[in-house]
């Protein structure tokens, strides 16, 4: 079977992902845009009442937005991290799973930052930014480097889908004119011509090298915003990479979520298989192996210091009675558990793979949770005569609302791109299965003399 | 300091108290008066015991204040002025402190202090500056005379205490003086407050007097245009080198990406169809 055909079945048997939108998709797409409406109407209410409905007060400033904020940001470095390293690293396995990756990159970098919109007093004020920066101030380094970030992200997605958009142009696809229009303006008339290979292989290494310093950029400048500011847990010279390493790390697992999600979905057994998962869980415990070192640096710094304030933090996060619990979670389902589920060769099945990853995300939301909320609970000024909600953050339902909005807008976005654009890129993965057919073929051919 | 013990033999059982009384004449010419109440018997302080504070002149009694002693026995009243504590013949004035709390049955006892005169003066003399301490004080008559054999401390104020700079002894002219030090930092012009004290007296307590010398060693203190504080008006130089060259650096390659793009339209062929060769 030539390239040709092999481009041409897989795409006959990927074309239906994107010439219907079935029931189920329907189902999918009014569920969460229900969850949408939900947290639209409790930003509506945040805006007509003012962050006094939110659990924040002016000590603990920050709550679930923040943590959330963190987190978005995190899982977009799988494309980043990934896709980059392994497009680099010129690995045949990552072919199918790449567009997937580079997919949470760009929706995830558009989610995180609206969270940070929602913390904002004051929306109206937004421009200021903008108008009046400071380059002195970790928050404009942090908008510069995720705006920065975002468009390479977006540059980078494109770039990898240029061969696609013309196989789908070209090919005949119960598509409709008008999309086939779009997706002929996006594929920008390439037809693989040896000069337009050059250009896209050069520009795809461009965006592959410059993107991974970018997201490293991005998630230590998020640190800093944290690393700069002297408050117990936050002040801390290893935050840099504590997050980077966070980021890489819940990235993974987003991304094996992803994996199993549409594999099961659009039925992508053959070509998302048990080695893709494997594989990723290995990145996954090596970048846990260093997670938990970073941890467990941090924490006991801080706690052989015997500094008082760092102290107090510390023994909130071991008391039962405040984040003992969520910190025993954090570090047991966020560091522990994929080691032990993916290290010991019978536990590791797809699904058990899948549901350590989707622990592991979760502990890592609750651990960005308790980088924020903890720390602005332990004020460095005694607070006497103060309410206790001042002091404890409790978090009210339109913040959990919103939250959850912006989990269903990931999903959803993602669904929809799914729907637009093969989830598994067709050029590549072609590629990929033509190489082995041909060392197959080869093979045989090398059996066949050496018998004769 | 004065003593006085006073026993009860009322009806129910009251406590003996005895009080000591400190007078403080400052150098802003206020008086603080600081009495001390401990149990007769044991010396233990007494706590929270409301004493009165009086002036005698002529067998008039005239109410100065209250205060209440606190855990170790002691009750503090500030705030008074000296005038209203003298008695203009002899330069001598009586304080009474009374015990105002049922179980202690009302007692009182007076206290006799005598106001002094303290002057301070400055002489510079070749190069060698003096600080010139006078102290003179009322005869029967009314006439001032130059206290003899007394000791005064000499104090600079710092940021949260005294600095001793020494001490002087009054001859018979009633003078004292002490070589002042070259090196003590003073504020932008060399200013400085010199504080003169006669500590712990049994007849006069204990009376301060200040005075203002430009001796010290002139301070400035430069103040830097940029902080060393990410909140100063401008980011320093190499932030700004830094952010120029990333940015430059990421946004050149996006360009030269964005060019490429372009050129791929451009080489675009007329053929329909795409090509699958390598």
């Amino acid at each position: 079977m030539n390239f040709k055909e092999t481009t041409q079945n897989l795409l006959k048997e990927l074309a239906p992902t994107i010439e219907k939108f079935t029931w189920k998709d329907w189902l999918w797409t009014i569920s969460l845009s229900l969850v949408i409406l939900w947290g639209m109407y409790a930003l509506y209410l945040q805006i007509a009442r003012g962050h006094e409905v939110t659990g924040m007060r002016d000590n603990v400033v920050w709550g679930l937005y923040v943590a959330n904020f963190i987190f978005f940001i995190g899982i977009s470095y799988a494309g980043a991290i990934i896709s980059g390293i392994l497009h680099l690293m010129n690995l045949e396995w990552r072919k199918p799973i790449i567009r997937i990756a580079e997919l949470i990159t760009v929706i995830a970098t558009i989610i995180g930052p609206l969270y940070i919109l929602l913390c904002m007093g004051r929306l109206d004020r937004l421009h200021y930014l903008f108008i009046y920066p400071r380059l002195q101030s970790p928050i404009t380094w942090d908008v510069i480097a995720i705006l920065t970030y975002l468009v390479g992200s977006v540059i980078f997605l494109y770039l990898t889908l240029i061969r696609d958009f013309s196989i789908l142009s070209t090919q005949q696809l119960n598509i409709g004119l008008k999309r086939k229009r779009i997706y002929r303006f996006l594929s920008l008339g390439f037809k693989n011509t040896s000069e337009q290979k050059v250009l896209l292989k050069v520009s795809t290494n461009i965006m592959a090298i410059i993107i991974i310093p970018i997201a490293i950029v991005v998630h230590s400048v998020l640190s800093w915003i944290f690393g700069m500011t002297l408050r117990p847990g936050w002040h801390s010279t290893i935050f840099g990479p504590y997050f980077v390493l966070a980021a890489v790390y819940s990235g993974t697992g987003v991304m094996i979520l992803a994996m199993y999600f549409f594999r099961r979905l659009y039925g992508l057994q053959r070509y998302i298989t048990k080695k893709h998962f494997v594989y990723l869980g290995y990145i996954m415990i090596m970048l846990g192996a260093g997670y938990g070192y970073f941890t467990f640096s941090e924490y006991l710094t801080d706690w052989y210091s015997s500094e008082k304030w760092n102290t107090e933090l510390i023994d909130k996060l071991f008391n039962w009675q405040e984040y003992g619990g969520l910190f025993f979670f954090a570090n047991v389902a966020g560091i522990l558990l994929p080691f032990i589920v993916i290290g010991i060769p019978k536990l590791r099945t797809i699904e058990s793979i899948t549901l350590v990853s989707a622990l592991m995300v979760l502990a890592m939301w609750v651990k960005r949770y308790l980088i924020v909320v903890p720390t602005l609970e332990t004020t460095l000024i005694p607070m006497q005569e103060t309410r206790p909600e001042y002091i404890h953050y409790t978090a009210t339902w339109l913040e959990w609302a919103l939250t959850f909005a912006g989990i269903a807008a990931f999903i959803l976005m993602f669904k929809l791109a799914s729907k637009f654009i093969p989830i598994i890129p067709i050029w590549e993965t072609s590629e990929s299965i033509k190489k082995k057919t041909s060392a197959i073929d080869t093979n045989v051919d090398l059996k066949s003399v050496t018998h004769a | 300091m004065v003593f006085a013990t006073v026993m009860s033999f009322t009806g129910h059982a009251q406590v003996a108290a005895e009080a000591s009384l400190t007078y403080n004449k400052l150098k802003d010419n206020n008086v603080l008066l600081r009495a001390v109440l401990t149990d007769a018997q044991e010396s233990e302080p007494l706590a929270n015991i409301e004493l009165g504070f009086y002036s005698i002149q002529d067998t008039i009694s005239t109410s100065l204040g209250k205060a209440i002693s606190n855990e170790e026995g002691v009750a503090v009243l500030q705030g008074l002025s000296f005038e209203s504590l003298l008695q203009k013949q002899d330069h001598t004035f009586i304080i009474a402190v009374e015990v105002l709390d049922e179980n202690y049955q009302l007692t009182s006892r007076e206290f006799t202090f005598s106001d002094v005169n303290m002057q301070l003066s400055f002489d510079e003399i070749d190069s060698v500056k003096q600080i010139v301490v006078t102290i003179s004080t009322w005869d029967e008559l009314g006439n001032l005379v130059p206290l003899e054999e007394a000791d005064a401390y000499l104090y600079v104020p710092r940021m949260f205490s005294l600095l001793p700079i020494g001490d002087v002894y009054t001859d018979e002219e009633g003078q004292g003086m002490l070589e002042f030090p070259t090196d003590l930092p003073g504020d932008l012009n060399g200013g400085l407050e010199i504080i003169a004290q006669i500590e712990d007296h049994d007849e006069f307590g204990n009376v301060a007097v200040s005075e203002s010398v430009n001796w010290g060693a002139p301070v400035t203190y430069e103040t830097s245009k940029l902080p060393r504080a990410l909140w100063s008006p401008d980011a320093p130089l190499w932030m700004w080198i830094t952010f120029i060259v990333l940015m430059v650096g990421v946004w050149f390659h996006y360009g030269w990406v964005l060019i490429n793009l372009r050129r791929i339209k451009y080489h675009s062929s007329d053929s329909e169809l795409i090509n699958y060769e390598d």
